[in-house]
């Protein structure tokens, strides 16, 4: 049998590692765009210096020899053919396959702003080439701009900031993070971003990209006509499944690749895992898509049964916030307890004994519990003798009988 | 619904609780979280430090330690060597007391109570006319029981104790010798390879319950009386709102009433204000805090112009510092928290020291002697109107006026409830003959912030007895909270149950009766041997029961000796680090009942443990042929 | 492979095992005399806490067959031997993410409180032939066991 794997980030790679030990003696072949492995999630500590690409694998460096897999670097794919299920290179070549495993992630997404695509030196944080050829623009002084405010978006400016830049970050919700955080929790990173020399701007969003007769962009006009200057202009306002490339109508798109709760495609033998499928956004849920992609590969049915995505850690300038489920109370029904202190803030949302979300920002010890209670919809109406706030693991404790917690 | 959490622990006193939670000090209510997890072999008594083959653990593979002690010594030697103590606590506070009443009355100095000396030297059997020399006597009388050897047995036991009880101890060969010696073979038969005989050492422990309770307890009293004045029934203001930020505030800490003697005389004297407007204050107040703060309120008729009022018990002292009234704090014994070392700093509050028993690390000791009582009490005046001029223009005052209530109702002893009652006890008996009293409560101790939270067990078993028509008589820092969420005050009737909301009301009293310091469980012990008296029967015969639900340490552990002594059920919501000894644990909660009457009840419930309260007062009251 | 398997109800609470996990990981001396308790440097990466009816629990790590924190490591800095079953950390490699601390689903996993280390996680002792914690804990609420993988 010959499995073939197109991507080699979280759900690729572990997919791939994941098929050697069900099927010693099964080929596979990974192909992948890029000639290195790396976390897409860590390229913010390549801007700022503070590693270099090889200190940002996420996989031991003899991967492919251990695991004897074949890996076809630098390549493209430029059509498939599920009929004949086979895959066309760029270089014309051609790969057949037994089963076929799309895990090609995600791309930035990029708004319709006048002159943003147009621009030179306007640049995603996606591959490793955005970082290196962005690399020559930064310098101390140097003003830039990042439109989005999310995740993606704040990453770069820590990364840049690191380096001296004078970064403005624009989002249009009312806060940064707002997938993520609430105001109060994102207040206080808008505080330390402040003294560190990031500038925030909330509540508007940008309307036009200034440019010069060289078309280089020199700064951006907001929806408040201010204007902000910047010889570097960095897209972060979200991303979308990278499926373009594919033109095979046997594959159903929506959103993302549609997959099934064993991420087959609806084309046979054609499976999709990671945020090709759209229904992932972190790194721990395309790692077990990628695991369970291979269980199916290799014929044995496995069902996902941990979906659970609203899931989020961060870390900038030593405060440590963990985001789970919903972040806002949806109506007065819910009832909301907080604890804030002048270096912590706790807040869990709830009703009639099952958390539908929380926030702890400052104080993360110990709180993989909550990742459980809420993701599992457990419910904690019998913990009567605690304050929700202390309640961890010990009042849920279960024990497998080789030793294990569980549920 | 939002649900703000303030990471401290709970508190009965809610306002108090919304006040420490917005300091930005850290108080005792905060270190109770990180501290919560609690070695399972100490809470049990199971474990033993004292020599270098240890620290030993009984666990199921290793029954003894290594010399061979089991379980039950482990357990008995630790209860012991606590309850000698907490015994050796109480005993000291009565030397220096009966040791100023000599001096004093050597000087020939003014007695407050001359009434109280009398009947102290009717009861020791002195004739004398002279009231200084009586005093003299009557003080070394006490001091020369106290001093005796173990071999001599203490003289005064026979004329305090209720002779029912007396004969019993007699027979049951725990009359005590001299108190210190007591205390002092205490402390040697629990160290290395000394006893083992667990028996033995409880039964010390009842006669070390004896040396608490008749001297510690009931002698500190009458000699304190003597010199400061009987307690006398009045109304008073309690709780935060007592501090007035415009006078010099002086804080006391500590169990010594009779320390503060010439000091409370210098404050009342004319001119003394004088000093205090020259520096741009009214005068000068004093704050009570913890059991010499009660009995200051206690006596407070003879010092109304000087006593604030007491703001709360040992929980609270951190709070009261930090509101920043307090210009200076005096400390001579427990509980004197040494959380307040930092607050103090922080707060520029001078701190002395008058009894090196309660020494903080920053504090100056200015060792109490009555024969520099003058120039020490001027030390203290100068020092409080210097602390008050350099802290007030730096320091921000924020006291919670809310905190507390002005209409508690204080003052209480034996002889001022027998007084109110109309000279006798028999109006209480009739009471409790018809019903309308069912028994009473002694709801006594310390206060803790780990059974359920600061005081929150005490009020909630408080408010369950008084509903249950049960009259709670209360002393020691359990007052301190429970007069702090309004259960001493008159309005407070219309929490207990009807028969006794009718005779509350009818007299004007609250269902709760305000004894003062711990020191005053001695007073109800008065009480109930006269209405024992009355009534022709031994002490366990009552409808009495006792409670020390939050009981906090050793002191308490030697009145609670007392109460097993007295024959008497005693509650407590958290064991006494004992119930890893099967024997000690048999002996204190079900042997005792055939012994001396007297029994351990540990009840973590409320209302589990108001239940069995009220179950055993109707035993007794069945047993007396009463309904 | 090993796993400390747990007896909650032999736990006393004494913190033993506490204790001799920082003393064992502390940078110093190994003595337990020497261990500094007021130093918020040590550590322990196991902790006991309270149920609600206030039984000492302890909560250690598992070194999970499927552990969630390496599905989450971004950097895999955590992974797991497929023949000694521990569950490792490269400290070095760590991005300091916190994924796993957020992923773990019995909250085992805590940041340092120290600014040059980064997640605090149980190796199962690397240099002993049983974890210290085991050794000392006075009841066997915890003891070093084969189990089949």
């Amino acid at each position: 049998m010959r499995h073939v794997i197109i991507g080699a980030s979280a759900a690729g790679l572990n997919a791939a590692q994941t098929i050697r030990s069900l099927c010693p003696t099964d080929e596979i072949m990974v192909i992948s765009s890029e000639d290195k492995i790396y976390s897409r999630c860590m390229l913010h500590h390549l801007v700022s210096g503070h590693r270099t690409v090889d200190s940002i694998g996420f996989v031991a460096p003899d991967f492919f020899e251990i695991n004897r897999i074949h890996w076809l670097k630098g390549t493209t794919v430029r059509s498939l053919d599920t009929a004949k299920k086979q895959v066309c290179l760029s270089d014309g070549g051609l790969v057949d396959y037994d089963t076929l495993l799309i895990a090609t992630g995600a791309l930035p997404s990029i708004p319709p702003i006048p002159n943003l695509r147009a621009a030179k030196n306007v640049f995603t944080l996606r591959e490793l080439s955005d970082v290196t050829t962005m690399d020559h623009l930064i310098q101390e002084g140097v003003e830039a701009v990042i439109i989005g405010g999310g995740l993606i978006g704040i990453d770069a400016a820590v990364g840049l900031a690191a380096r001296g830049v004078r970064v403005s970050v624009i989002e249009m919700a009312d806060r940064i993070l707002p997938l993520q955080l609430d105001k109060k929790s994102a207040s206080r990173y808008e505080a330390l971003f402040k003294q560190h020399g990031i500038n925030v701007l909330t509540g508007k969003s940008v309307q036009e990209v200034l440019i010069n007769d060289d078309m280089e962009a020199v700064g951006v006009r907001l929806s408040d006509n201010q204007t902000i200057s910047a010889s570097l202009i960095v897209v972060a306002a979200g991303v979308r499944p990278n499926t373009d490339w594919i033109n095979d109508r046997a594959i159903k798109i929506g959103r993302g690749i549609v997959t099934d709760d064993c991420c087959r495609t609806t084309a046979d033998s054609v499976f999709a895992a990671g945020d090709v499928a759209g229904k992932t956004g972190i790194w721990p849920l395309a790692v077990k898509q990628g695991v369970q992609a291979a269980y199916n590969m290799c014929g044995q049915k496995k069902v996902l049964d941990d979906n659970f995505n609203l899931k989020n850690a961060i870390n900038f300038f030593g405060l440590q916030t963990i985001s789970l489920g919903v972040i806002e109370e949806p109506d007065d029904s819910y009832e909301v307890d907080i604890y804030e202190s002048a270096t912590v803030y706790k807040k869990i949302i709830h009703k009639e004994g099952i958390v539908y979300g929380a926030i702890f920002q400052g104080d993360i010890v110990y709180s993989g519990v909550w990742t459980s209670i809420i993701g599992k919809h457990l419910s904690i109406t019998r913990i009567t003798n605690k304050d929700i706030l202390d309640i961890d693991y010990s009042d849920f404790y279960k024990t497998t009988p080789d030793g294990q917690f569980c549920y | 619904m939002l649900n703000k959490h303030c990471g401290v622990c709970p508190s009965a006193d809610t306002t108090l609780q919304g006040f420490i939670a917005s300091l930005d000090v850290e108080t005792a209510h905060h270190r109770v979280k990180n501290q919560r997890v609690k070695c399972g072999f100490g809470l049990q008594g199971v474990c033993c430090r004292l020599c270098s083959n240890g620290p030993c653990r009984i666990t199921p593979e290793a029954p003894q330690g290594v010399c061979g002690a089991n379980a039950d010594t482990i357990v008995a030697r630790n209860f012991l060597r606590a309850v000698a103590a907490g015994a050796g606590c109480y005993v000291h506070v009565l030397e220096n007391a009966a040791q100023t009443l000599k001096e004093l009355s050597l000087q020939k100095g003014k007695f407050k109570g001359e009434a109280v000396l009398n009947r102290l030297a009717d009861m020791f059997g002195i004739d004398e006319p002279d009231m200084h020399q009586k005093g003299v006597l009557v003080a070394t009388k006490i001091l020369e029981d106290l001093y005796k050897p173990r071999a001599a047995k203490m003289e005064l036991v026979e004329k305090l104790a209720y002779k029912p009880r007396f004969d019993l101890w007699k027979e049951l060969g725990i009359l005590p010798g001299g108190a210190k010696s007591e205390v002092f073979d205490g402390i040697v038969k629990t160290s290395t390879n000394l006893s083992s005989d667990p028996v033995n050492m409880l039964f010390h422990c009842l006669t070390l319950g004896i040396v608490t309770g008749l001297y510690g307890l009931t002698l500190t009293n009458l000699v304190n009386d003597v010199m400061l004045g009987e307690p006398a029934i009045r109304i008073a203001p309690v709780g935060f709102r007592v501090i007035d930020e415009g006078y010099i505030n002086i804080m006391l800490t500590g169990h010594q009433h009779a320390i503060f003697a010439h000091l409370q005389d210098c404050l009342i004297e004319e001119g003394i204000s004088a000093r205090a407007q020259a520096v741009g204050a009214k005068g000068f107040r004093l704050i009570g805090c913890t059991c010499v703060g009660q009995d200051l309120q206690l006596r407070g008729t003879h010092y109304q112009d000087v006593f604030a009022g007491h703001a709360g018990n040992n929980f609270t002292s951190e709070a009261v510092i930090a509101t920043g009234g307090v210009d200076l704090i005096l400390s001579e014994f427990n509980c004197t928290l040494p959380g307040i070392e930092s607050i103090a700093d922080k707060m520029q509050v001078k701190m002395i020291c008058l009894d090196d028993m309660a020494k903080k690390a920053n504090a100056d000791l200015l060792a109490y002697s009555f024969k520099d009582r003058e120039e020490n009490s001027e030390r203290v005046i100068c020092e409080a109107i210097e602390s008050y001029q350099q802290r007030r223009k730096q320091i921000n005052v924020c006291i919670p006026k809310e905190h507390g209530h002005d209409d508690c109702v204080t003052g209480l002893s034996e002889m001022s409830l027998k007084g109110f009652l109309g000279g006798s006890w028999q109006p209480l008996i009739d009471l409790i003959v018809k019903g309308k009293i069912k028994g009473l409560a002694g709801v006594v101790g310390c206060s803790n912030l780990t059974a359920k939270g600061h005081d929150v067990f005490t009020v909630e078993l408080t408010k369950e007895l008084i509903k249950r028509n049960i009259l709670v008589l209360s002393a020691g820092c359990s007052s301190g909270g429970l007069e702090n969420v309004g259960l001493m005050s008159p309005g407070a009737a219309k929490l207990a149950g009807n028969e006794l909301r009718e005779v509350c009301e009818s007299l004007g009293i609250p269902p709760v009766l305000n004894f003062g310091p711990c020191l005053a469980i001695g007073r109800l012990e008065i009480i109930a041997t006269e209405v024992a008296e009355v009534l022709g029967v031994d002490l366990p015969a009552l409808p009495l029961v006792l409670s020390a639900p939050q009981w906090l340490e050793e002191q308490a552990l030697a009145d609670g000796s007392f109460g097993l002594a007295l024959g008497l059920p005693l509650h407590l919501a958290q064991p006494p680090f004992m119930t890893g000894s099967k024997l000690v644990a048999d002996v204190l909660t079900e042997q005792l009942l055939n012994i001396t009457g007297g029994q351990i009840i540990i009840e973590d419930d409320v209302v589990k443990a108001a239940d069995k309260l009220e179950a055993i007062i109707g035993q007794k009251r069945t047993a007396l042929g009463l309904t | 492979m090993k796993r400390i398997i747990i007896d909650k109800s032999l736990c006393m609470g004494c913190l033993n095992c506490t204790i001799a996990c920082m003393s064992e990981h502390s940078s110093g001396s190994k003595s337990i005399y020497e261990l500094d308790l007021e130093d918020a440097a040590n550590e322990g990466r196991n902790h006991i806490t309270l149920d609600q009816c206030n039984k000492p629990t302890p909560i250690f790590c598992r070194h999970c067959d499927d552990p969630e924190c390496v599905t989450a490591c971004m950097t895999g800095a955590m992974t797991k031997n497929a023949d000694t079953g521990k569950v490792s950390y490269d400290e070095e490699h760590c991005a300091a993410c916190f994924m796993c601390v957020m992923s773990c689903p019995y909250g085992v996993l805590k940041p340092s409180s120290q600014k040059d280390k980064k997640v605090i996680r149980c190796d199962y002792c690397q240099d002993r032939e049983i974890p210290r914690c085991v050794e000392n804990c006075p009841t066997e609420a915890i003891k070093f066991v084969e189990v089949d993988k």
